[in-house]
């Protein structure tokens, strides 16, 4: 029989764990915080990993949630634990959703726990200079409300406007400007959590301890595994005094590199460090503020959108293009502070890349980025939208292998897809790269294939090339098969530090590897 | 093949725009800050409507209750580097529901009350204004034409004393719209109706087409007539204004001048309509500088992302308590930071506020000015 041609294609699978009554969910959340409808079981089914979006485009779920509950206080985390436990079914702890490996994908079924009803700012500390908030909180209100008192938290990463700060923390996210300000890690002095068990997990605000292990980062990058978020206590900074900007050009990425190497290791902190590798600079990294509508700039703009999408297409074009445009690699700085330490920085840094052979560009390029600095977070939809796949991964390595890093990697995707890269997170002993990467099959099934094969492909070079398979993004799904080769005995221990801490394995189960 | 709404076609691009994007504009979204849910964030209600498109699922009450979730507010668009403007997308969705039939009840007795006396409330809107305003200011000639909104002849009457008192002081030569023409159609359009709305526009035209300028208190109202207006005839001839640039005007000319009288802690709300619809943000914050001898206090958020009421688009009858707590979000802000009054130039935005804490002082800047001459 032909199909009902008005018959809606999406199927949703049942939910895995019928032990779960909405009755036990109400008595917890009420009637209005529990759902099981079918758009909520749709729009909760996928984070923005890359494959999710794949899915979504072929109008498929195929690991929709059994409920999402929405708590507002922590007393309903604990009874929810409890209620999980008892009947053994997973929750996934649930930000934003912004993740882009797949960490809140409920594969096995189970109850999403949104944390974005828990969003109070508690307090806010100028003269020790912490802040206090739920995890809840969307993190470009959290800034937003810091800057009007007049400190900022320092952490910018690119989802910013997307995602929450148990986000942040439960993926050991990094921001922009990282090298001045910090990590994650090194911003949260405290958390406070229920873990599996219902106990409550609180640190004590303390400058630093030498009490035992750091329990704060035992959660921080758990995602979800270890215990549920609900607050967290974080280093903020008075807003700064001063900002400055600095475009290098240099003729190739090495001698980038060695600059930003220098540059680190002589101690100057820019709060901003990228290097742009030559496709990525002929992409994105010299891109003007203002689009052209006429003239010679219009010819150029147009040509360069059209070779974008031609790129794309034949990946095999990318090396003769490269010839073309070689020669060519953007590096930017931004530094932030009192106005004498960035004078005195932007100098010094100067003084480097000159001495490597830069070319200065003035503050131009460097303002551009920063004033579109969340810019490109918001044009992978057009890609999807013709059919490609675009995905990015975050490597990190020592110095003396970052070349190789990059050159495998690199070598590993040609031809296949379109692979850029820029440098940024540096370090006096290393530097993060960040691969993009684009592409597509004849139809779905292909392009799925691609990339899955893409995926595989680069996570051996990196890891051949002894990198960390995530500087920033997490592990969530993406990663997990690789976590064994990633910490090799360490995932036995953090194998049972988990089984102690969730021995019913109710938190967040597949992910981290585990 | 399945069903493909073609109704939704002309927004194809729109929606995967917004389906692939991560997300980016949830910050600004007030529905979202309130609710916390992924279907209902911009991102959410936008993804199901590309799946509804793609013919994927079915256009349910379950879709409809999310494209529902939309004040209208522009905010999305200001945080998006696209600039995207969502709400079309959200009317069509909710005419396709309003004509299936899915429409919720208490949008479908504001259709009829539109229908029926052409405003959403009812025949004592027009009884309000004949109790206020001398006969002789409706259907005369005059350079401007005062357009009461709907919610200040409900709610806030006095707002339409203070008007004309202002006008009369500043001698200001007026005609004022009614008592059988209010409503600007706004509600109509936005609740999934564009019929009616097509309706009560046309009415509207005919009459504003004797008048070189109108003016109304009304934000949604003065957005409407500019953006919505002209494509059904409106010539390009009739000057549109908000009240509070009439206001300033008299002031900056020196027709009226208020005493100025300070109020401890004033915080200024930017209405979605007359912010990020029409772009004016700073000639209120001047009117009220000059009232008040300072500006006045800014919320965290303001100017292109100022805080919704949570009055638009039906909110407050589609879900309630999401509109409340919408309208929370400014009020709170105001309270915990000590705030005495919060001025807004809406009256839908100060109902709203009120609504959400009945012992705050919110005033329209009318109010202020007539207080002070």
């Amino acid at each position: 029989m032909a199909p009902d041609p008005t018959t809606p294609t999406m199927k949703l699978r049942s939910p895995v764990h019928p032990s779960v009554t909405e009755s036990d969910l109400t008595r917890i959340f009420g009637q209005d915080r529990v759902s099981r409808r079918s758009v909520d079981r749709i729009t909760y089914s996928r984070d923005l990993w890359p494959r999710g979006m794949l899915w979504s485009r072929q109008g498929r779920v195929p690991h929709p949630p059994d409920w999402i509950v929405w708590p507002e206080k922590e007393e309903q985390i604990v009874q929810l634990l409890d209620l999980a436990n008892r009947k053994k079914v997973p929750i996934i702890p649930y930000g934003a959703g912004s993740g882009v490996c797949g960490g809140t994908v409920p594969i096995q079924g189970g109850i999403i726990l949104d944390l974005k009803r828990m969003t109070r700012v508690l307090e806010v500390k100028g003269d020790s200079l912490l802040a206090t908030a739920e995890c809840g909180i969307n993190g470009q209100v959290f800034e937003t409300e810091l800057n009007r008192r007049g400190f900022t938290m320092g952490h910018f990463p690119s989802s910013i406007y997307c995602s929450t700060l148990g986000g942040w923390i439960a993926t050991r996210s990094a921001g922009q400007l990282s090298t001045r300000y910090g990590k994650i890690e090194d911003m949260v002095l405290g958390v406070r959590a229920v873990l599996a068990s219902g106990e409550i997990y609180q640190t004590r605000i303390t400058p630093r301890r030498a009490t035992g292990p750091d329990l704060v980062q035992l959660l921080v990058g758990s995602e979800g595994t270890l215990g549920v978020l609900t607050q967290g206590t974080v280093r903020i900074h008075r807003l700064p005094e001063s900002r400055r900007f600095r475009g290098i050009m240099f003729q190739d990425v090495e001698s980038g590199m060695e600059t930003i190497r220098q540059v680190l290791q002589q101690g100057l902190r820019p709060a901003a460090v990228r290097l742009y590798d030559e496709l990525d600079t002929f992409l994105v990294g010299s891109k003007k503020r203002k689009k052209p509508k006429n003239g010679l700039a219009a010819v150029i703009g147009r040509v360069q959108k059209t070779l974008e999408h031609q790129m794309i297409a034949w990946p095999e074009l990318v090396g003769y293009l490269e010839k073309w445009i070689g020669g060519r690699c953007l590096l930017i700085f931004t530094f932030e502070g009192q106005t004498e330490m960035t004078r005195l920085e932007d100098a010094l840094a100067l003084e480097c890349c000159e001495s490597n052979g830069g070319r200065d560009l003035g503050p131009g390029p460097a303002r551009h980025w920063w004033d579109h600095r969340y810019d490109v977070s918001y044009q992978q939809s057009a890609l999807l939208e013709k059919g490609y796949f675009v995905d990015t991964f975050e490597v990190a390595t020592t110095w003396e292998h970052l070349p190789r890093l990059y050159r495998q990697v690199r070598e590993a995707l040609s031809g296949r897809v379109v692979v850029m890269a820029h440098f940024s997170h540096a370090y006096p002993e290393g530097c993060s790269i960040y691969f993009t990467f684009a592409g597509r099959g004849s139809d779905e099934t292909e392009t799925e294939a691609l990339y899955e094969e893409v995926w595989n492909l680069a996570m051996e070079a990196a890891m051949s090339a002894n990198s960390t398979l995530s500087h920033h993004h997490g592990v969530g799904l993406s990663k997990a098969p690789f976590m064994g080769r990633e910490l090799g005995p360490g995932l036995g221990m953090l194998r049972k530090i988990k089984a102690a801490l969730d021995p019913n394995g109710i938190l967040n189960p597949g992910k981290l590897g585990m | 093949m399945t069903r493909k709404p073609k109704e939704l076609e002309p927004f194809t691009h729109e929606a995967a725009t917004c389906s692939f994007c991560p997300k980016m504009c949830r910050f600004s979204c007030p529905v979202d800050r309130v609710e916390g849910s992924e279907s209902t964030s911009p991102w959410g209600k936008v993804t199901l409507l590309r799946h509804v498109q793609q013919g994927q699922i079915p256009l349910d009450h379950e879709v409809l209750d999310s494209s529902y979730r939309c004040t209208g507010c522009l905010a999305c668009k200001k945080a998006c580097v696209h600039e995207q403007e969502l709400p079309p997308m959200f009317e069509a969705v909710r005419a396709m529901g309003a004509a299936a039939g899915l429409a919720p009840e208490a949008l479908k007795r504001k259709d009829e009350l539109m229908s029926r006396f052409g405003n959403p409330v009812g025949p004592e809107l027009g009884h309000c204004l004949v109790d206020r305003v001398p006969a002789s200011r409706f259907g005369r000639q005059a350079p401007v034409l005062i357009f009461f909104g709907c919610t200040t002849l409900k709610k806030y009457p006095g707002i339409v004393d203070d008007t004309v008192r202002v006008l009369d002081a500043g001698e200001v030569d007026y005609a004022v719209a009614g008592p059988d023409q209010i409503c600007s159609g706004l509600p109509s359009a936005s609740h999934g109706y564009p019929q009616r709305f097509r309706e009560v526009a046309l009415r509207n035209i005919e009459r504003f087409r004797r008048y070189p300028r109108v003016i109304s208190d009304c934000p949604g109202a003065v957005s409407t007539f500019r953006r919505r207006y002209p494509e059904l005839g409106l010539p390009a001839s009739v000057q549109v204004e908000h009240l509070s640039i009439l206001l300033l005007e008299l002031l900056t000319s020196g027709r009226l001048q208020p005493r100025t009288q300070a109020v401890e802690k004033a915080f200024y709300h930017d209405p979605c309509h007359l912010g990020r619809y029409l772009g004016v943000y700073d000639q209120p914050r001047e009117l009220l500088r000059r009232l008040l001898g300072e500006q006045p206090e800014e919320l965290t958020f303001n100017r292109d992302l100022g805080l919704c009421s949570g009055g638009g688009g039906g909110l407050p009858l589609t879900a309630p308590t999401t509109a409340k707590g919408v309208a929370r979000l400014p009020v709170e802000e105001t309270r915990s930071r000590k705030g005495s009054l919060l001025v807004s130039p809406c009256p839908t935005a100060r109902k709203m506020f009120s609504r959400a804490d009945s012992e705050l002082d919110v005033q329209d800047p009318v109010t202020l000015l007539a207080r002070r001459l």
